[in-house]
């Protein structure tokens, strides 16, 4: 009678792994953006980052993926650290929004936003690209522009979401996929990714969208944090620098 | 060794099936009241997955939060939750299936689906006693650590069968998901033993265990689409039959036969006057006509308001359109507008009956009877639309 949740959880888990493990080998990452400056009436552009979906999975052997709540912790504080740095560096006036005071309406958003981006990842990266998005040309994908109350409320321009998933293979499992390999069968030895847009809090509008996949860094050390920020971010387009002409 | 060993005491485990357990072997709770999680990665790792999930449902837009059924839920379970009652989270969900469900955190869901299955109070509660049965002992962690080391055996099984025949086939990995199932049953057996306990120790109709299943098997029969068998629910679960059957014996067996009881359930009587149509709406869009009428039958013989059950009737006729549905909906919600009780709606779809049928005064003056019973209604201005059309 009671639904087994931990079965078909770990059932969603596999078409994640694969999602990442399709878009290549090695560290990479894709993006798309559609404005080339941050604009603000502000003196610098105002962006929030709303709490980042990250999570950590330790890949068993027999390929079940299990939550790992210590490591998703440290990963979640070490990317929020790390973000705040990097904003800096670009000229950008960045709020973290902390996760245990907020809203209905950002819980939500942020749901939005890993369905959305799942679907971007899916048709404008993926194997199923859309006519109606020209085949993977025309990139135009949007929060709606529900989202101008949140932006209101934090007296923002931009949000900056972030989804990431990283399943740790077990010493088993690297052990299983090598003896695999010698039999000539291919086993997922896992694989981390994710993916991170700038939402246009006018318009609710996707205006930078970056995918990373595998190597992008460790979210479990500071070091490796900032190197994924690093990754994740790169090319995000930069508020007004210091001494440029309005 | 652990390679060649293992996926060897999977298949035995598979063929040594266990049997249902016997009622000589006492089921007990596993963990005390106010458990947390202990040091381990995994059970730590899957309270963080079901706390994001709560977090989630916590703003369901299909959350009943309707303050006298949210009581009438959290009574249940707190009664036999007993010393258990503050390790729970109730969430009444607006679904039309009879289901139930825990997490090993104590986020519990119960569908209104089955608040309107239920013929007595004490039913709900048997359902409530089997998942509080699965949070005491443990299942979600159990089932997935079941889950995790069947996978693991299988899987060097298959490799090492592909390293030595060079034929790679998921043997294992098949066997073992078969295991799972076979362990899934086995753990709903056990909840359903040790649940009839809870109920009866909590002062219900042991009962009431058992016949919340011959209801399950009584609407099955007068379903006019029977559920497909075998799905995957077949697979984890042990049949509604032999549940019945098995709870049947151990309850008499324990607590002595049934005593001869059909009276009336006041409270859910209540429940079910005040909220029907929040709770049957879901059941009528199924359009499921024989199980919808089995459940409408069931609610008559309860007592809820004739006006409101006719009503529901009606509604059933006219979702289902078939030949001849217009007039048997007629003539329920003509039945309906007689009685006591009669829902507003009743007046507005004889309305829109007699509108089809071009019985216009009919439909005015049905429609006049609406708007002065529900002055407020929210279709106010379409009403308004078609009385005036006529001046």
């Amino acid at each position: 009678m009671p639904s087994k949740l931990p079965l078909r959880q770990s059932a969603r888990f596999p078409a994640l792994l694969f999602m990442f493990a399709a878009l290549g080998g090695c560290a990479t990452s894709q993006n798309v953006q559609s404005i080339d400056r941050l604009e603000s009436v502000a003196e610098n552009p105002r962006i929030i980052l709303m709490p980042p979906d990250i999570r950590y999975y330790l890949l068993t052997v027999g390929g079940i993926a299990e939550p790992n709540a210590e490591w998703t912790e440290a990963a979640q504080a070490n990317f929020s650290t790390a973000v705040q740095s990097y904003a800096a560096s670009i000229g950008a006036d960045l709020t973290i929004l902390d996760r245990s005071n907020l809203g209905v309406t950002h819980f939500e958003y942020e749901k939005l936003h890993s369905v959305v981006g799942l679907t971007v990842l899916q048709h404008q990266f993926g194997m199923f690209k859309l006519p109606s998005k020209g085949n993977g040309q025309v990139f135009d994908w949007s929060l709606g522009p529900g989202i101008r109350a949140l932006g209101e409320e934090h007296d923002a321009d931009y949000a900056l979401f972030v989804f990431y998933r990283d399943y740790q293979a077990s010493g088993g499992r690297v052990a299983l996929a090598i003896l695999a390999a010698a039999a000539g069968a291919s086993t997922n030895a896992g694989s981390e990714g994710g993916f991170a847009s700038l939402v246009d809090l006018r318009t609710g509008d996707i205006v930078w969208f970056n995918v990373v996949n595998a190597g992008a860094g460790e979210l479990r050390d500071a070091n490796g944090a900032a190197l994924a920020v690093d990754t994740l971010f790169r090319d995000i387009p930069a508020g007004r620098r210091t001494g440029e002409p309005r | 060794m652990t390679g060649a060993g293992r996926p060897l005491l999977c298949l035995c485990a598979l063929l040594a099936l266990p049997a249902a357990h016997g009622a000589d072997e006492e089921i007990d709770h596993l963990i005390p009241p106010g458990y947390q999680p202990e040091e381990a990665a995994d059970e730590k790792g899957l309270w963080m997955e079901f706390e994001e999930m709560e977090r989630s449902l916590n703003e369901s837009a299909l959350l009943v939060r309707e303050p006298e059924l949210v009581n009438y839920v959290n009574g249940i379970v707190c009664k036999v939750a007993a010393e258990y009652c503050d390790d729970f989270r109730v969430y009444l969900v607006r679904n039309p299936g009879f289901n139930a469900s825990m997490t090993a955190t104590g986020m519990m869901q119960v569908w209104t689906g089955l608040l309107v299955r239920a013929t007595s109070t004490d039913e709900i509660a048997a359902v409530v006693g089997h998942e509080i049965a699965h949070y005491t002992r443990l299942h979600s962690l159990q089932g997935f650590r079941n889950l995790k080391s069947k996978m693991a055996a299988a899987t060097w099984f298959d490799i090492g069968f592909a390293v030595l025949t060079g034929v790679a086939a998921p043997v294992g990995q098949a066997t073992a998901i078969l295991g799972y199932l076979a362990f899934n049953r086995e753990q709903e057996t056990e909840a359903d033993i040790l649940g009839a306990r809870l109920l009866a120790e909590a002062g219900y109709d042991p009962h009431a265990a058992y016949r919340v299943w011959y209801e399950i098997l009584a609407e099955e029969e007068a379903a006019a689409v029977k559920s497909r068998q075998p799905g995957l629910f077949s697979q984890t679960h042990p049949n509604s039959a032999e549940r019945a059957e098995y709870l049947k014996n151990f309850v008499i067996e324990r607590y002595g036969p049934p005593y001869a009881d059909g009276s009336a359930d006041p409270a859910l009587l209540e429940i079910l006057n005040h909220h029907y149509y929040l709770l049957m709406e879901d059941q009528i869009d199924t359009n499921r006509f024989g199980r919808t009428e089995e459940i409408l039958r069931r609610h008559a013989a309860l007592g809820v308001e004739p006006g409101i059950l006719y009503f529901f009737n009606g509604e059933m006729y006219r979702q289902r359109g078939a030949e001849g549905d217009s007039d048997l909906a007629l003539d329920a919600y003509l039945k309906s507008a007689e009685q006591a009780v009669v829902p507003p709606e009743t007046y507005k779809n004889l309305g829109y009956l007699y509108l089809k049928k071009k019985d216009r005064a009919s439909a005015l003056a049905s429609f006049r009877q609406y708007l002065d019973a529900a002055p407020d209604a929210t279709d106010r201005a379409m009403i308004e639309f078609y009385l005036e059309g006529d001046q």
